[in-house]
């Protein structure tokens, strides 16, 4: 009778909880604590697995797309078993990771229970969501790229990993003026037989331009080589290929078909613009020289950064590499620094990082031919928050651990010592 | 959870899937340890004295980015080709002898005629055999180079056809021909290595009465500045070079190309220089007119012809120039420097310590069976001590040779100890054990030292079934980026220790489903508690040492890579543990699973931290790929052993669901009849 009557107050006081209230326990639960986290570990195993199929770049853009609300993940069983692809439809990963951040939020640290023996709780979820907050920032403020040098040559641009720009610029006197960027993410989706044309002003140059099937992986095919199929624009005997992108996105290079729409009514004829082409394309409109140039989007650093020396060991008698390391000088405002940039040990200044990537020689068959580094530069505001989450979340479960472990053995004592002799 | 209720059915389930895991464990550790295929017999075969390899074993040579000494090179060379540490075969006085790897080498050196009569070949399809025009033994097993030779030609070629199809694309055999390929083509280096001391150059024409001299490759490296002088006068005279002198100039190029691959043993002399030369590039270095002082190089190979001559004399007269050779050479590596843990690493290769390990492990399994039956069958208390206490006993001893090893090997690589694949099997292996020591220390009631026999037999079965499918030297120094001592002992270790929490936990579980499925313990009751207390404190740890150890690469990945999280596989692997670890712990504090949940979820545990530790370097993919296939079937094995016990589990979870189910109903029933039959009495 006594369980009857509470079952009946708690369920009389469920009824009176507000919507406000509900709406809060629920974001607040452990069950959907438990069903996000589930989902997390389900796209993280999926995503781990399509990387083979179709690289790593490819697969992250589809699971964390902030524009995909929902996914259809694959999972391919072995080919001993038919190899055949299941189809499993699941919320965008970017929407799970944020609603979990309200849970945390809400469940780990407001609505949780505070004291002594909760402390490494709390502790620990401050540290995690401020570890999902670093991948947030870093999602939307991270710039990536690279910048290459030969020994003795000074740098101070970097070149973007992934995007590729159209750059237009007037030639004075064989130098180029000022440069006009159009962003290659502007052009992204002009793909395929259909793609519109898409017009792009310049005010103030005499002409603005337009621009049509845009191809991320795009070869510049000459019509002998091979036949263009159906329906493809062909220029002066070439033409756009299409390319699948590769499973390394980095290395592909963009093409698109370019058209100037001069103001003063003349008539240009239209061309290809590519990234495979290391000579701009020059066109002259009424008297004056503009050059049309696609490459990776270039940004400029706050100092150079000039490399003085260029260090590629390897273990004696193998091709195994022992040591990268680049020493090189950094130029700012008339002072200069010495600065070693090794694996594992970059170069951290005013906000920008520069990490060791790849080393060469201009020819590789002669072994005292000019040898040349390539740093990774990389801006990004939460650099160091992981670092700290570390230490946060590392405190956490250990004083957690630790009150755990000192209540086991409390526990175990105790019954040893109410347990009669055996 | 009431103890021993359960029929006698669920017992005869429950010993049959500790008995399959102990007959596996049993079955690949015999495997292991039995020489393959016949004993064979090889005529006149004499056996290399225990002194002569020791003194062997003393040589040192430079291979895979590292000086090591012959032991190590020898018994990854026997591996790689044989895919075992001994062969067995029959001497004429009807005796049986293992050769081991030293001995294996040594006659490859020294003694070729008896070494291309032994198996040295392993070929695990015959179809590769028959595809190069030879009859197979079987459908896989072990060659000799002389049954081989007919179809070595027919080999190659197939081997260079097969190169020309992708990687990806090449079927089993045509990967197993390339492998067959590559290893009779080193082999053939090997047994050539000393034909240029063995054979001598011939001099056409050059005694008086026109025939032929023998003369030694050191001889003719003493006049190479009159041979190379000879031949650029012709040269520059446009007149064709003298046959006697072209033919000399041929046999120099035959011997010194058949020494030049492999066995890099030759320190240089000259300090300023890294790269250690083979005896090949030894001679070309003289013949060529490189060095201005050639007289220590010429010195080399006349100790090296010295030696192979040897090689058929009575051993005391072999070991006399062994001796010469072995001095000269550490004596100018410990000038270098290069000499520091050669001693270390050959005691390490002969005291076997993952054997002995592998060894009391298994007495420590047999041990604790047979005191779960003392307990089972309530013997006294005080032989059920003695149980306990052998078990305990091998167990710490195996423990102790794994903790030895593991630092002998960080002495011996100079790192700490976990850089590769291989480091971590038996890292994980000392790891859990200690821990589940630790726990047995706690709750005293058997099971956790149990616990340490299994799964310590398990990993380092394992570790040598990689090791023998793998077949590389495992103390090879590491690439540029790993090479960091402070990132390999704070990442690397605590993800390590965080893969042996997680398993050690799933086997807590396992224990926990099939104890209570056969109803073990005087008080099941609290032992299971207990189970299930280590459980969960084995998940927090794991929660810990995998959480801080993704976070610590996230933060070592952005100083090398430049990002803290890039979707590797292997960083996927680890984020997978610690996500499964918070949904067990969240679902469990939030009341969604209970003690039979928590247990099944723990157990799903061991094919997260597999599919992380193991299961990813299959995928090919990832900076942290290892690029290794072998052991791909086991791993699915391992997922359908733990996927059984876990279904096994849950039939034992809705059995118990079901009869307290009907309990309730019978008590419900004489609760409802109870109240009648008062009324009738009263």
């Amino acid at each position: 009778m006594v369980e009857e009557t509470n079952q009946d107050s708690s369920a009389a006081m469920q009824r009176r909880k507000s919507l406000p209230s509900l709406v809060f326990h629920f974001l607040a639960g452990f069950p959907l604590a438990t069903v996000l986290m589930l989902i997390l570990l389900l796209q993280t195993w999926l995503a781990t697995l399509e990387q083979v199929d179709y690289g790593l770049h490819a697969t992250l853009r589809k699971y964390f797309d902030p524009q995909a609300f929902y996914i259809i993940g694959e999972l391919r069983l072995p080919e001993e078993i038919g190899g055949l692809a299941l189809k499993i439809p699941m919320p965008g990963g970017y929407y799970v990771l944020g609603l979990f951040f309200i849970n945390l939020l809400l469940g780990g640290i407001v609505r949780a229970r505070k004291g002594w023996s909760k402390v490494g709780n709390l502790i620990s979820h401050a540290g995690i969501l401020l570890m999902i907050l670093s991948a947030a920032v870093t999602e939307r403020t991270e710039k990536r790229g690279t910048m290459d040098f030969f020994e003795g040559e000074t740098s101070n641009t970097a070149q973007d990993y992934y995007e590729y720009v159209v750059e237009v610029s007037e030639h004075t006197n064989g130098a180029p003026k000022e440069v006009h960027v159009i962003r290659g993410n502007y052009l992204a989706d002009l793909r395929g037989e259909s793609a519109p044309v898409r017009k792009v002003l310049l005010p103030s140059l005499p002409f603005d331009m337009e621009f049509t099937r845009y191809a991320p992986n795009g070869r510049v095919m000459s019509v002998s080589e091979m036949a263009p199929p159906a329906g493809t624009p062909v220029l002066d005997g070439y033409y756009i290929f299409d390319r699948p992108t590769n499973k390394a996105t980095e290395i592909d290079v963009a093409a698109c078909y370019a058209k100037i729409s001069p103001r003063d009514a003349s008539s240009i004829p239209s061309f290809i613009l590519s990234g495979d082409v290391f000579q701009p394309h020059t066109v002259k409109v009424g008297e004056r020289t503009f050059t049309f140039h696609m490459r990776k989007l270039l940004w400029p650093m706050p100092f150079s950064v000039k490399l003085d020396k260029a260090t590629a060991e390897y273990y004696p008698n193998s091709t195994k590499p022992k040591k990268f390391e680049s020493i090189v000088t950094r130029l700012e405002n008339g002072s200069e620094a010495k600065v070693e940039i090794k694996m594992n040990e970059p170069m951290r200044y005013e906000g920008l990082t520069f990490y060791q990537r790849m080393m060469g020689r201009e020819n590789a068959q002669l072994a005292d031919s000019r040898p040349y580094s390539q740093l990774e530069v990389v801006k990004n505001p939460a650099d160091q928050w992981p670092f700290y989450s570390l230490w946060v979340v590392t405190v956490g479960l250990l004083v957690h651990l630790l009150i755990k472990f000192y209540v086991f053995v409390v526990r175990i004592n105790k019954k040893r010592a109410n347990q009669p002799q055996r | 959870m009431p103890a021993k209720t359960h029929s006698l059915w669920t017992r005869i389930v429950a010993v049959l899937v500790i008995l399959t895991v102990i007959v596996t464990l049993f079955f690949f550790m015999v495997k292991d340890m039995t020489p393959k295929g016949e004993a064979i017999n090889i005529k006149e075969y004499t056996p290399w004295e225990q002194e002569s390899v020791r003194l062997m074993d003393k040589l040192v040579l430079r291979d895979g980015g590292r000086v090591k000494p012959f032991s190590s090179y020898a018994q990854f060379s026997m591996l790689r080709l044989r895919g075992d540490r001994k062969i067995e075969i029959t001497l004429d006085s009807g005796e049986k002898e293992k050769i081991q790897p030293t001995e294996w080498l040594m006659d490859c050196l020294f003694r070729p005629q008896f070494a291309i009569e032994m198996p040295s070949f392993r070929v695990d399809n015959a179809a590769v055999i028959e595809s190069i025009g030879l009859k197979s033994h079987g459908r896989r097993d072990r060659y000799t180079y002389k049954e081989l030779e007919p179809g070595v030609e027919k080999l190659f070629e197939l081997a260079q056809s097969y190169e020309k199809i992708e990687e990806k694309k090449r079927d089993a055999v045509q990967k197993m021909t390339i492998d067959l390929a590559y290893n009779v083509r080193n082999y053939q280096f090997i047994i050539s290595y000393f034909a240029f001391a063995r054979g001598g150059v011939e001099m056409k024409s050059a005694n008086p009465d026109g025939s032929s001299r023998f003369t030694d490759f050191s001889t003719v490296m003493g006049t190479a500045p009159m041979i190379l002088q000879m031949a650029q006068e012709s040269q520059g005279t446009g007149a064709a070079i003298p046959e006697n002198l072209q033919s000399l100039l041929q046999q120099v190029l035959d011997g010194s190309n058949y020494a030049k691959y492999g066995l890099l043993m030759i320190p240089p002399d000259d300090k300023a220089l890294a790269d250690w030369r083979s005896a090949g590039d030894r001679i070309m270095d003289v013949m060529s007119g490189d060095l201005k002082d050639p007289s220590a190089a010429i010195a080399d190979i006349k100790a090296l012809e010295s030696l192979a001559r040897k090689a058929m004399s009575p051993q005391a007269e072999f070991r006399k120039e062994l001796s010469a050779v072995v001095k000269r050479f550490s004596d100018r590596a410990t000038e270098r420097g290069e000499y520091r843990a050669i001693d270390a690493e050959n005691l390490y290769n002969r005291k076997n310590f993952t054997l002995n390990a592998m060894v009391c492990f298994l007495l420590a399994m047999l041990v604790s069976i047979g005191m779960w039956f003392l307990v089972l069958v309530e013997s006294p208390k005080r032989i059920v001590k003695i149980a306990y206490g052998l078990s305990l006993a091998f167990v710490l001893i195996a423990l102790g040779y794994m903790f030895v090893g593991i630092g002998m090997r960080s002495y011996i690589m100079w790192r700490p100890p976990v850089g590769n694949l291989y480091d971590t099997i038996i890292f994980i292996c000392a790891v859990a054990v200690a821990i589940l020591l630790l726990i047995e220390y706690f709750i005293r009631e058997r099971v956790a030292l149990t616990l340490c026999s299994v799964l310590g037999l398990a990993l380092v079965l394992l570790a040598r079934r990689y090791e023998v499918g793998d077949a590389k030297d495992h103390m090879d120094p590491l690439v540029a980026v790993l090479n960091s001592n402070y990132w390999l002992t704070t990442h690397v270790i605590t993800i390590t220790m965080g893969y042996a929490a997680g398993l050690l936990t799933a086997f807590l579980s396992m224990s926990y489903v099939v104890m209570r499925a056969l109803g073990l313990g005087a008080d099941g009751k609290r032992l299971l508690r207990l189970i299930t207390g280590a459980a969960y404190g084995g998940l927090l740890l794991t929660l810990l040492l995998s959480l801080v150890g993704t976070v610590l690469g996230g933060v070592w990945a952005n100083d090398s890579w430049g990002r803290f999280w890039g979707w590797d596989p292997k960083e996927n692997g680890a984020l997978m543990i610690v996500l499964w670890s918070l949904i067990m712990l969240h679902a469990r504090l939030g009341g969604i699973i209970r003690d039979w949940g928590f247990h099944l979820a723990s157990m799903f545990m061991s094919c997260i931290v597999s599919f992380s530790w193991w299961h990813v370097n299959f995928l090919g993919e990832g900076l942290h790929n290892y690029g290794f296939t072998s052991g791909k079937g086991f791993i699915w094995i391992f997922y359908g052993g733990v996927m059984g016990l876990i279904i096994f589990g849950i039939a034992m979870w809705l059995a118990e669901k079901i009869k307290d189910f009907s309990d309730q109903a019978n008590n419900k029933t004489e609760g409802e009849q109870k109240p009648e039959s008062v009324t009738a009495n009263s």
